[in-house]
């Protein structure tokens, strides 16, 4: 690490070391490692590795187990040593590589993190300094942010952190620091960074090096605390707090564990000892260890990428035009909607489905009936300037719950003495007979069925934000939307537009299961609305004079895909024509089969259900899932992503990707210029990318990248996850999400001209990152050649396949490919067979 | 009667030998072993709670087996039925159904499942015998599963810092509990000239009669049972430890120390009121005590901002409260608040992940309250402060267990720091020769000043022994093997007191020669493919040495006298030989059976647990 120059520098430095997990509430995906995103990937696993101690890939022993298996091609391995020597990244022959890759033995190299901080507290004031203060600093730290766990709250959390604390310890005859001396200090605001530090190691170069530790000895607060301090307007209670103010109550706290000291003999031999980082252990055994295991992942992802790249390849027929189709789709670009799609298209081969964020292109706020507190429901890093307005609601389930009162004295006591026994039976029936209950949540339930949406300006404001969108906004989003997915013509009676949300229990990571475009919440309001604005009149006059002519008698139809539960919701159907309701019947039907169709084929992945022969008890168990106490694993959310398809869905047609794509519709036709492709990979870059590295990372460490084991979790404040009670914040995904994922880096297919999209990856600067140094990997194929390339250092190289034609091996069941043991990919055909 | 009695506590047992043999990873298996035999338990309380609500009836007592029988001490296994074992049998296999059924599929997948089961199952084991016990001995065998799989569960997680420090830190708390039970037992053993049985406690007048002639014998007893309940049920001083427990999976956590468990104490009251009733002193300290703990915990409550520590803590104010009742003598009441207060707080528990999503749609709705702006009095603001603070660091519970246990015993070990291991047994191998021999034979009393002297000398040092063994860290064979030279060292104090008989020292004995001799195989056998086993550090040997490591825990519950060896009986016996009125010897030995206990975990603990060594290698299990 670098070193700065002063401490400002220092933080803005270190916090993109800092996991960056907001509250849960908001579940926004985002690379775990993105301090690293400047240097190319291999290395950055190198040094996260050394300098961090994380575990950064799978151990070699899993990828030897992969190559057994088959996962890993020996092709591919021997390509990714020739790729690793021919970069010059080793200087090794390819023998001795592929010796390193097969049988040497690493398991001296260790993967951990040195902390000098706690070895000089040990060695100079026999101290474990952290188990000393953490307790105190994660108590004082959780009480301020609680977001409505503790009755009582901190006193005047409108101050600062620091400030807050002083008024407390200012009016308390008690005190959070054990010594006089140390209070006192802290009440004449001494709160400058650097003499407090003076005070613990002395005038020290490696003060950089001691704050890093004292930041990672726990990381999960120090991100919170970070996330806080710059984007607290997310929380519904503000605590303006900083990672400065953390760190000087943290020092006060190492302050107070001196002032208590008494110098013992036997420490007489460190007195002169001061604070010096250690140096990470760096050797040619570590090296070439981490060279073996970027081979084994180049080798592991080509296997998988290539296989798919070819399949593509030879399933292609370049552009085809479009029949008019029985009806169309519009869904999310999510992993979870393409085996939707997938199962639409076998059902009805007369249908057409597009894939599109989300979000459908609007960007706002959307305020519930009676609600006070209003949710964002466009992508994170967009700020809206608009809310929506739900008029009435007809019975969301929104009053309270009597059981979380009972921690009161008297009337704990008198629930706890008359009343405990129906819990007994509650808890009972949820095991046996699961049903909806207050507890879990719903995807249907963000916004009530029989509702009206305020969603046209009309001068109002409501809550600081302007309420509806004005003419001009709605034309440029609904046809920014259809412009991009290349549906400007060829438009069927009924044309679908289906967000998507999971219901869960017992879940804090409920947040993430929903759409990522809608900053974790259901894509209902948004789905439905953009279906309102595409059926106004005056918006259809505007389209057309833009050249998206919308036939009278089209209609767009909002819906709501429930991927837990595998159900459907259609809103505005009391607005169908005769002939709307009839069309609208069959296609339902359609839509029916393809999610029974899918509800069975995500079922495989489950181990209790994966050999189940009964039919009607793996729906019946499918269904439960959403609202059983003890279903840990309500669904797969994105496990196993590992694509991202732009382009036509023809693409894929045919092909059994399992559930890993994320599929962005794009008619490289109408983009000669590759203007639309760059509004889509702009967005879909960082959105997938995060959400695939994300992935891969609490994949390969769930003990520090990821959340670990859900099942100790404790809920800290509203906006965190614990283990047990004096644990640090458990950021990333928990084990439970990730255990069955396979982590490999996302693979970008576009099917464009090569030139243009180099032309347009050069022209956006912020994706130079995720692509040179590949966190993300781009390839292409192109409509006028039928060949694909993959880019590598901004040149295309062409696709080297294994003379296997992959679709043509063995006969292999779905079951196969989701449970691994299989070959990747086939003709769907074949599958379903 | 009988057989009813033999399949409740038979069941639980049979089937968690039974799931010592599944295999690790047929999940199938071992949920279907735990499910049926939970359910027939539960079929079966049912069952005769609705006779016993139908058709009244006194209470019932089985006199069983007799485990080791001389002229005038008999230990043997006793149970009793009636209401207040009913009640708790109930709630008890209600409760663990449910908790065997929920986690059978919330469980799927983990790394150490079967280990889950294994525990929950000693668990309930050790709660039936408990719930059924008929006298203290039955009762302590009970307990002392309680207490090992309490252990077990905190430190579910094996392989990190903090499960395992704070299974430590409740094991040494409920190891104080044990020594107040087994202390228990050698006065009223005194009291009453052999083992009583719960039900004959039940005979008001000939109890009070008792009491009333022998008063000092009484308040020993009372105190005692006193500090074993509320250590168990987490009352003041011992609060601090409940919200610590929360470590294991959350399940786990209910049924502990949400539900059951953490109500032994009330149990242990309601059982022996007869024997601390009569003392109004007694009523008043538990009701203090009770009071105390009611008030503090409800203040940490309120500025709790975890959803486990506000339940555990609000739990704690609710068995606060049943002390009071049951100190007035409101043992219906308290009855039923105990299972109001279980089920609720495992309710609480095993949905306090869905109040993350509950509560913040509640927001949505409720209008935030509005901060308070403070027009409060310069009085009233610094009496909120100080409350407020108070509660945020937890009224110094954790800090006050700190004082209470540990700091004791490292000041206590404190002096003989620098003794090396050669050097005490160069100074106790003479002393214990000596001591052999002046042994005095025949079993008669009346032994002389000098013996006195001799067996305190001796006693002493054991305790030496034992803190030598607490606080050594350069290397663990030494610890165990000041661990092993205690209980010689006891046994003879013992003897020079008032002799054992052959029987009795060599059951004593074997079971710590046994699991001694086998503990140190392992360790030398580690510490040859490593260096010297330090113990300044958590090594987390387990992850290499999983076998080993199972066995090492069984001969350190050996040697630390856990109902599977003979020492067990052994330390029972021990107790016998100590007089009523030698309190200070008797206090040694109890002093030196709690540190072993600490100590031998503690050891356990810091070699096999605690911490995971990663390498690029080998895969690291994701959830450790």
């Amino acid at each position: 690490m670098h070193k700065s120059e002063n401490i400002s520098a220092f933080l803005s430095h270190i916090e993109h070391y800092l996991p960056s997990q907001a509250a849960l509430k908001d579940f926004i995906h985002h690379n775990t490692l993105h301090g690293f995103q400047h240097l190319p990937f291999h290395e950055a696993m190198k040094t996260a590795s050394t300098d961090f101690g994380y575990a950064t890939y799978l151990s070699l022993d899993e990828f030897r187990e992969l190559h057994q298996a088959g996962r890993i091609a020996p092709l591919e391995l021997e390509k990714a040593i020739h790729q690793t020597i021919q970069e010059g990244r080793t200087n090794l022959t390819a023998d001795r590589l592929m010796h390193a890759a097969l049988q040497e033995d690493f398991s001296e190299v260790s993967i951990n993190r040195q902390d000098s901080r706690s070895l000089f507290w040990k060695r100079k004031y026999n101290q474990s300094i952290n188990k000393a203060i953490h307790p105190r600093l994660f108590r004082i730290l959780a009480a301020y942010l609680d977001q409505g766990v503790a009755e009582w709250n901190f006193p005047n959390t409108a101050a600062s952190f620091l400030d807050s604390l002083h008024e407390l310890e200012n009016n308390g005859i008690t005190s959070i620091f054990k010594s006089k001396e140390t209070k006192q200090q802290f009440l004449q605001k001494n709160w400058d960074l650097m003499p407090l530090l003076h005070q613990i190691i002395g005038k020290n170069d490696h003060w950089e090096s001691y704050l890093t530790d004292l930041l990672f000895a726990h990381p999960g607060w120090s991100g919170f605390v970070a996330m806080m301090e710059h984007d607290h307007s997310k929380s519904n209670h503000k605590r303006p707090i900083t990672l400065v103010e953390l760190i000087v109550l943290e020092l006060y706290l190492e302050l107070d564990t001196l002032a208590n000291r008494r110098p013992k003999q036997d420490q007489l031999q460190w007195m002169n000892w001061s604070y010096h980082p250690i140096e990470p252990v760096d050797s040619e055994k570590r090296d070439l260890a981490f060279i073996t295991l970027s081979i084994w992942q180049e080798a592991y992802e080509g296997t998988y990428h290539n296989t798919v790249l070819q399949s593509i390849q030879e399933g292609y027929h370049g552009i085809q035009n479009a029949i008019a189709p029985k009806f169309q789709a519009l869904f999310c670009i999510d992993d979870r909607e393409y085996t939707l799609r997938r199962h639409l298209h076998l059902i009805e081969p007369h249908s057409q489905s597009f894939g599109t964020p989300g979000f459908f292109g609007l960007p706002f706020y959307f305020l519930q009936h009676e609600g006070h507190l209003h949710s964002k429901a466009c992508p994170a890093p967009v700020t809206p300037q608009t809310i929506l307005l739900e008029k009435k609601d007809a019975k969301r389930m929104k009053k309270s719950h009597v059981h979380h009162r009972s921690h009161g004295f008297t009337q704990g006591w008198i629930i706890s003495n008359f009343a405990g026994i129906v819990f007994g039976f509650k808890l009972l029936l949820n095991l046996f007979f699961p049903k909806k209950s207050l507890l879990g949540t719903e995807s249907n339930s963000y916004m009530a069925n029989d509702t009206d949406i305020v969603f046209e300006n009309n001068g109002e404001m409501h809550q600081g934000l302007r309420v509806g969108f004005t003419k001009e906004e709605m034309v440029q989003y609904v046809s920014g939307v259809l412009k991009s997915i290349g549906l400007t013509k060829n438009f069927a009676d009924l044309v679908y537009i289906v967000g998507h949300g999971a219901s869960s229990i017992n879940n804090p990571y409920f947040a993430g299961y929903d759409c990522g475009a809608c900053s974790g919440r259901p894509g209902s309001v948004n789905a439905r609305v953009f279906a309102l604005i595409a059926n106004k009149p005056e918006i259809r006059v505007a389209l057309g004079e833009m050249g998206i002519i919308i036939p009278d008698n089209t209609r767009f139809v909002g819906a709501l895909h429930d991927t837990t539960n595998d159900e459907i919701f259609f809103y505005d159907e009391a607005q169908f024509s005769e002939n709307q309701k009839k069309q609208h019947e069959e296609n339902n039907r359609s839509f029916q089969a393809a999610l029974l169709a899918n509800k069975k084929e995500r079922s495989l992945r489950f181990d209790e259900l994966k050999n189940d022969s009964d039919e009607n008890r793996i729906i019946q168990k499918m269904n439960q899932k959403s609202v059983s106490l003890f279903e840990i694993r309500p669904e797969w959310n994105h496990t196993d992503n590992a694509l991202v398809i732009i382009g036509n869905f023809q693409l894929v047609n045919g092909l059994y990707l399992d559930k890993r794509p994320f599929l962005n519709s794009y008619d490289p036709a109408s983009d000669p210029n590759g203007d639309l492709l760059k509004g889509i990979i702009q967005a879909a870059v960082p959105v997938c990318g995060g959400i695939n590295l994300e992935y891969y990372f609490s994949r390969v460490d769930s003990q520090n990248l990821g959340a670990g084991s859900k099942l100790p979790h404790n809920v800290v404040g509203l906006f965190g996850l614990s283990n047990g009670v004096d644990g640090d914040l458990r950021p990333g995904l928990p084990s439970q999400m990730v255990e069955i994922h396979e982590p490999v880096r996302i693979l970008y297919i576009i099917e464009q001209d090569p030139n243009v999209v180099l032309k347009v990856i050069e022209n956006t600067p912020a994706l130079h990152d995720w692509i040179d140094n590949e966190w993300v990997k781009i390839s292409v194929i192109a409509p006028l050649t039928k060949t694909t390339k993959m880019l590598r250092n901004r040149q295309w190289m062409d696709t080297v396949f294994s003379s296997e034609r992959p679709i043509k091996q063995q006969n292999i069941s779905i079951k196969d490919v989701v449970a691994k043991k299989a070959p990747i990919i086939q003709t769907i055909e074949e599958a379903v067979s | 009667m009988n057989h009813f009695i033999h399949l409740l506590v038979g069941i639980p047992i049979f089937s968690f030998l039974m799931s010592l043999f599944i295999q690790e990873n047929n999940e199938k298996a071992i949920g279907r072993l735990a499910y049926f035999s939970s359910l027939i338990n539960l079929i079966i309380t049912t069952a005769s709670v609705l006779t016993w609500l139908f058709m009244p009836q006194s209470a019932y007592n089985l006199h069983d087996l007799s485990i080791y029988h001389n002229h005038d001490y008999d230990f043997y296994i006793d149970f009793l039925v009636d209401r207040t074992s009913l009640t708790f049998t109930w709630v008890g296999s209600f409760i663990t159904f449910m908790v065997i059924t929920y986690s059978r599929r919330y469980m799927h997948k983990e790394f150490g499942f079967k280990r889950y089961f294994n525990t929950i199952l000693l668990f309930y084991v050790g709660y039936t015998i408990i719930a059924l016990s008929g006298n203290f001995e039955t009762l302590f065998i009970g307990w002392e599963f309680l207490g090992i799989s309490s252990f077990l569960l905190i430190s579910f997680y094996r392989f990190r810092y903090l499960p395992v420090r704070n299974s430590v830190k409740v094991y040494s708390i409920y190891r104080i509990g044990d020594i107040g039970i087994l202390l228990t037992m050698w006065m009223s053993h005194h009291l009453w000239h052999r083992n009583i049985s719960f039900s004959e406690i039940q005979d008001w007048g000939w109890v009070h009669d008792q009491l009333t002639l022998h008063p000092s014998t009484a308040l020993f007893i009372s105190v005692m049972i006193i500090l074993a309940a509320i250590a168990k049920s987490a009352q003041y001083p011992f609060t601090g430890w409940l919200p610590r427990a929360m470590e294991g999976p959350t399940p786990s956590s209910a049924i502990f120390y949400g539900a059951l468990s953490i109500h032994m104490g009330c149990f242990l009251l309601l059982r022996t009121d007869h024997i601390w009733g009569a003392n109004i002193g007694a009523r008043w300290v538990i009701g203090i005590i009770g009071g105390v703990t009611a008030i503090i915990s409800h203040l940490i409550t309120k500025t709790q901002s975890t959803l486990k520590g506000q339940i555990a803590y609000s739990s704690a104010t609710q068995i606060g409260i049943m002390f009071i009742e049951i100190a007035l003598g409101l043992e219906s009441m308290a009855l039923l608040h105990f299972a109001g207060n279980a089920f609720l707080r495992s309710y609480q528990l095993l949905t306090s992940p869905s109040l993350m999503a509950l509560k913040i749609r509640e927001q949505t709705f409720e209008p935030a309250e509005l901060e308070e702006t403070s027009h409060s009095s310069n009085g009233m603001r610094r009496f909120k402060s100080t409350i407020y603070l108070l509660g945020l660091k937890e009224w110094n519970l954790d800090h006050l267990i700190f004082l209470l246990i540990f700091r004791p015993l490292k000041w206590i070990g404190k002096p003989f720091k620098r003794f090396s291991l050669l050097q005490l047994m160069l100074v106790s191998l003479p002393i214990y020769f000596f001591g052999l021999m002046m042994i005095p034979s025949g079993n008669h009393d009346t032994h002389g000043m000098y013996h006195q002297i001799g067996s305190l000398i001796v006693g002493i040092l054991a305790v030496v022994f034992i803190s030598r063994a607490y606080t050594e860290k350069e290397n663990a064979v030494h610890a165990w093997i000041f661990v092993i030279g205690t209980h010689f060292l006891i046994d003879l104090a013992v003897s020079l007191n008032q002799p054992l008989n052959a029987k009795e020292t060599t059951m004593y004995l074997s079971g710590v020669v046994l699991s001694g001799i086998i503990g140190l195989a392992i360790l030398l056998f580690i510490q040859s493919k490593h260096q010297v086993i330090t113990l300044f550090d958590y090594q987390g040997m387990a992850s290499k040495y999983a076998k080993l490591s199972a066995i090492f825990l069984i001969t350190a519950l050996g040697i630390s006298g856990f109902p599977i060896s003979t020492s067990f009986f052994g330390e029972d016996l021990i107790f016998v030989h100590i007089h009523e009125n030698q309190v200070t010897l008797a206090t040694i030995t109890a002093l030196v059976f709690v540190i072993n206990g600490i100590t031998v975990i503690r050891l356990y603990a810091k070699i096999f647990l605690g911490t995971h060594q990663r390498n690029v290698q080998e895969k690291s299990e994701l959830t450790l």
